[in-house]
């Protein structure tokens, strides 16, 4: 997948749109509790689960968000399945 | 426009031009008036690659998609941001009081947010803050993390 860390645009390594990431509290990954849901941790602010990324393929992140669009995700700027782009789908 | 987030906490807007921060005088704010400094510690890289027969370009940002392209201009850093002025200015409401923690949606202050391990680092945008009486406390503490969430 491909992160744009201006736009905070999330896109497969297609370019296909996966979302918009925006946390208004700024809540940091590292003080997120663990939960049951092996692939993420829980936001007690919005009572959801954040998805971890690292632990997705395109498809099945692709996937995931179109049965949850609102699905919170976590984007590690170093992690091996992500590359950083400055494009976003309004070029 | 909203004037609170979903958890209630009053917006504080930032104006960036002379004639928005008058207008927001007029309009009875008292502007917080501070110096737009850019921090050295803020940066993002980039490189060109052009094709050699159309002569077409790319803008890179990441070091692992360049890997066999020649580049018009190799990887350089640049601080990334633009700023219609050298000044800007919170609209501090005139019935805030000492304590009173706010949402500060567009930070004149540099503070990195997140840190690449390819040497970029990004600049927060928004975050809370407690007014002090005579200017904010910001609550986030800088650290070098790369994540992202939202």
């Amino acid at each position: 997948m491909k992160y744009n860390p201006f736009t905070k645009e999330l896109y497969t390594d297609n370019q296909n749109f996966i979302k918009k990431l925006h946390c208004p509290l700024n809540k940091q990954w590292e003080n997120l509790s663990q939960t049951a849901h092996l692939k993420g941790r829980f936001c007690d602010n919005c009572e959801r689960t954040i998805i971890d990324t690292a632990l997705f393929t395109d498809e099945d992140l692709s996937q995931l968000m179109l049965n949850d669009p609102h699905t919170c995700l976590k984007v590690d700027l170093n992690q091996q399945n992500l590359t950083i782009t400055y494009k976003s789908n309004e070029q | 426009m909203n004037n609170k987030t979903p958890k209630g906490l009053r917006i504080i807007r930032t104006a960036r031009t002379e004639q928005e921060i008058n207008n927001a005088a007029n309009k009875g704010f008292w502007p917080l008036v501070k110096p737009v400094i850019p921090s050295p510690k803020i940066k993002s890289k980039y490189a060109i690659v052009q094709h050699p027969i159309t002569g077409k370009i790319e803008v890179i940002g990441d070091f692992r998609s360049s890997q066999g392209m020649a580049k018009a201009i190799d990887f350089t850093f640049y601080y990334p941001h633009h700023f219609p002025s050298p000044f800007a200015a919170y609209l501090i409401p005139r019935d805030i009081q000492p304590g009173e923690t706010v949402w500060i949606e567009d930070l004149i202050e540099d503070i990195v947010k997140s840190i690449w391990n390819q040497g970029d680092a990004f600049r927060l945008e928004s975050c809370e803050a407690v007014w002090n009486g005579v200017d904010f406390d910001i609550q986030f503490e800088e650290r070098h993390t790369s994540n992202m969430t939202g």
